[in-house]
């Protein structure tokens, strides 16, 4: 028979191929993952390349736009040198016309063109142009939009032969103005020129997308750092102190670059810098923008960074977690390799030992060993199916199955005793204990078993050894309590012999009487003097006196010596194997008058004996051997205490009562009480703190066995050095009517 | 002839056992006899009885034979008054029938006839 619901089974191959297709599919996502982060990386350069090119084509448009403004305001200036008013003044001079004489009228209709073309020329709201002025060769000037405003410097530098090749746009003192050469027949004339309004630039130039992190400048060309005309009194972040390593390299026009600076707010912040010149012009537009706003805050070499590092944590974790599957598959395996073995050990130790084990659920035996099965004198497979109450002797079921349950539920540890009958219908003694337990997955009662039937009959043999002891420890005390009232009895009958011989004399004075039919008076008052002698000779009032006691107190003698004989039978009544009813009361008392010589020494015994004590099943004999043995050795303490009779003697009190499910016997005395390096060991066999002859210290341990094991009660002390020791034994109690314990 | 009766003090803890020798002794009608039972009261009774012999008991709860038999050599008055012990203690087969004497006193085992014990006694006195 095998545990079989313990059975664990071995662990399959399967868990490494499953390690190996992990393996495999991480290897194949981690491949997949590298080609997404190389293609990733790809479009991302790809993106940010075209969003640079995106920021240098817009901010060409922009260049475009302002490039065209100002062709836009050459054509103007073109356009109006060409007039036919500025002709005609040219044309009339040319005749000789002077000014006094109508060249002067000639000039109002130039200046109403060139009011015209202010008033017109707009962008958005504002006027293009802030003043037109015609003038001379000679530098006088001819026409003037705002005659009021004085020159601030030499207004001859707007006549510098370099402005007559074509319409220039140009900065002078520090103001935009469109500058166009009028000629006459060839001839270099005049130069009309244009003050251009900043604001309508700005405007232009800037538009409303623009923010501090996307600025837009107009500067002169080829200057280093860049001259900004528009907006105003503004630098760069480019330009600005301190400067990366890029201040020195001049950016090449139109192709975007990047550089570090750190602007005002002391914040650093990377930048694109890209300057296109305006075609046509002597200036280029500059436009710095923040590079995230164009290619974005992370890189594509950070994030590509940051995803390999999430790609190698996830092969890392991978790899990880296949060497954890494969140590914890090692360490289950080895584990449960050990739980085979263990299995197997312990059904080894189960099918080998000594000791029976078997298993009971739903009120049968499911499984049991050889042993067990030897233990009960069965087969295994007579008794697995079987209710193990079937088994054990009738007068021991009730109370085994209470003593089981205790044990169940935890109430008692200690191992108990009792009988079956065998299949051939003999008696065998098991020592048992039993625990709640699972099996195959059910709750069950594990049961361990040993066949104590030979300890059992080495136990009765020692017990009676051990009676025999105790009854030749007694034999002497017992003795003197039967030769005393033997004595007295003696000395009675010697004196009523003697005494019956005096009344036989007196009677043979009477027997002469009797003979006699006619006495005479002298005759009878002799008679009457021989009896009244008589009398005085046997001191017959004496014997009046003495006869009757003497024959109470031989009566009396006879009644000790009967009562002592029945101690004796009661103390000795060999019991048999099966319990019986035991009187408590009565057993305490027989044992008290066979140890009476033992004790009436030393010590005063009292009794305190419960009237209604319930009956209790047991063995009599076993247990008046319990409290002989507890007499002797409060009587033996209270000796060495050095006890003697009058008033102060030591005593011995017994006691009985019923306490709850339990009876309850107390003896106590007022000893020396038990040393405490003594306490723990009084109960084990051979151990005695008696003089060598005194005791063998079997008593103790036998009382413990008795009341324990044979009688499933309990037994107990309380001792004070010095004050004295009581023993209680507590005795589970039956009912009269069904023997089943309470 | 008047003959002075001999002074018998007995010494037991069990009255039945005074008793019983007290009557033989008395029923003999030469001895003055003295029971107590109370082994304590033994030395001071004895003085005032003046005993010519003394039996006593050895086993006695409240005070051994032995302890009186000490007390009684103590006493100059008592102190050569011839004692019998009777015992329990030792078996009959341990001593003669007649008694035992052990050291200056004589044992007898319990039980013993009276007749021993009579024998033993004038032999004393």
């Amino acid at each position: 028979m095998t545990l079989q619901g313990q059975q664990i089974p071995f662990p399959k191959g399967r868990r490494y191929a499953g390690n190996a297709i992990l393996l495999v599919i991480t290897a194949a996502v981690v491949l997949y993952f590298c080609l997404l982060l190389v293609l990733y990386y790809q479009s991302s350069e790809e993106l940010r390349e075209n969003s640079l090119e995106q920021f240098r084509y817009e901010t060409e448009k922009r260049v475009a736009s302002i490039g065209f403004f100002f062709a836009e305001q050459k054509d103007d200036l073109m356009n109006l040198v060409s007039s036919r008013e500025i002709n005609v003044f040219f044309e009339n001079r040319a005749l000789g016309m002077s000014m006094e004489y109508g060249l002067n009228l000639s000039l109002p209709p130039i200046a109403y063109r060139f009011q015209e073309l202010i008033r017109k020329k707009r962008f958005v709201s504002d006027a293009m142009y802030e003043r037109l002025v015609l003038i001379d060769k000679n530098g006088s000037i001819l026409v003037d939009t705002k005659p009021e405003n004085v020159f601030k410097k030499n207004w001859k530098l707007y006549l510098a032969p370099q402005y007559r090749n074509e319409p220039t746009i140009l900065l002078i003192d520090n103001e935009l103005v469109v500058s166009v050469a009028y000629f006459f027949k060839g001839q270099y004339e005049a130069q009309l020129v244009a003050w251009v309004k900043r604001e309508v630039i700005t405007k232009r130039l800037i538009g409303e997308t623009l923010s501090e992190k996307d600025r837009i400048w107009l500067a002169l060309k080829d200057t280093h750092p860049p001259k900004v005309i528009i907006p105003q009194q503004d630098t760069l972040p480019a330009y600005q102190q301190p400067f990366n390593a890029n201040k020195d390299v001049l950016p090449e026009s139109g192709k975007p670059i990047l550089f570090t600076a750190t602007t005002k707010d002391v914040i650093s912040r990377d930048w694109i810098h890209i300057s296109i010149p305006v075609t046509g012009t002597a200036f280029e537009i500059i436009r710095e923008v923040q590079r995230k706003l164009v290619l974005g805050r992370i890189s594509p070499a950070w994030q590509l960074m940051a995803m390999i590092s999430v790609a190698l944590l996830i092969i890392g974790s991978a790899f990880f977690n296949i060497l954890l599957n494969i140590k914890t598959q090692n360490l289950r395996r080895n584990l449960e390799e050990s739980m085979r073995r263990e299995v197997e050990v312990y059904r080894t130790l189960a099918e080998n030992s000594l000791t029976g084990v078997f298993v009971i659920q739903g009120g049968l035996v499911v499984y049991i060993t050889e042993q067990a099965a030897l233990a009960y004198g069965y087969n295994v497979d007579e008794l697995i199916g079987m209710k193990p109450g079937r088994i054990i002797s009738p007068e021991d079921r009730a109370n085994t199955r209470w003593m089981a349950i205790d044990m169940i539920k935890g109430n008692s540890k200690v191992p108990y005793e009792y009988s079956v009958i065998t299949k051939n219908n003999n008696v065998r003694w098991i020592l048992e204990t039993v625990s709640p337990i699972i099996y195959n997955g059910r709750p069950a009662i594990l049961g361990n078993c040993i066949d104590i039937t030979e300890r059992r009959k080495r136990e009765i043999l020692n017990l009676h050894s051990q009676k025999l002891e105790s009854v030749g420890q007694l034999a002497a005390g017992i003795a003197h309590e039967i030769n005393t009232p033997i004595q007295f009895i003696g000395d009675n009958i010697t004196f009523m012999k003697g005494a019956f011989q005096d009344i036989i004399s007196l009677s043979a004075i009477l027997d002469a009487v009797k003979k006699d039919d006619l006495l005479s008076h002298e005759v009878a008052k002799d008679i009457l003097a021989r009896i009244q002698e008589k009398e005085d000779e046997i001191d017959l009032d004496f014997l009046k006196k003495e006869v009757p006691q003497a024959i109470d107190q031989s009566l009396d003698g006879l009644k000790r010596v009967a009562r002592i004989v029945q101690a004796m039978r009661e103390f000795s009544h060999p019991g048999g194997e099966n319990k019986t009813d035991i009187d408590i009361n009565k057993a305490i008392e027989s044992t008290i008058t066979l140890t009476k010589n033992e004790w009436k020494y030393s010590a005063e015994l009292t009794t305190a004996l419960a009237p209604d004590l319930p009956i209790v099943q047991g063995y009599p004999a076993d247990f008046n051997q319990v409290i002989l043995n507890i007499i002797i050795n409060a009587a033996q303490a209270l000796q060495e205490k050095g006890g003697k009779g009058g008033p102060e003697k030591e005593r011995i009190e017994i006691s009985t009562r019923q306490d709850g499910k339990e009876v309850e016997i107390c003896i106590r005395d007022t000893g020396p009480g038990i040393p405490a390096e003594a306490q723990s060991r009084i109960f084990d066999p051979f151990f005695t703190t008696k003089e060598v002859g005194k005791g063998t210290g079997q008593g103790l341990s036998i009382a413990q066995n008795i009341i324990v094991k044979k009688h499933g009660g309990k037994i107990f002390f309380e001792t004070k050095p010095g004050e004295g020791t009581a023993f209680y034994i507590r005795l589970p109690m039956v009912t009269e009517t069904t023997g089943q314990r309470l | 002839m008047i003959v002075m009766k001999k002074r018998i003090f007995l010494v037991d803890d069990d009255a039945s056992i005074t008793s019983a020798i007290r009557r033989n002794l008395e029923a003999t009608g030469r001895f003055d006899v003295m029971d107590i039972n109370n082994p304590e009261l033994a030395i001071d009774k004895a003085r005032r009885f003046k005993p010519d012999l003394v039996i006593l008991d050895v086993m006695m709860p409240e005070m051994d034979g032995g302890a009186v038999a000490e007390a009684m050599a103590d006493d100059p008055r008592l102190a050569d008054v011839p004692i019998i012990f009777l015992t329990g203690i030792v078996s009959k087969e341990e001593v003669e029938p007649t008694g035992t004497l052990r050291g200056k006193h004589i044992f007898f085992a319990k039980p013993l006839e009276f007749e021993a014990l009579l024998a033993c006694i004038d032999e004393q006195v």
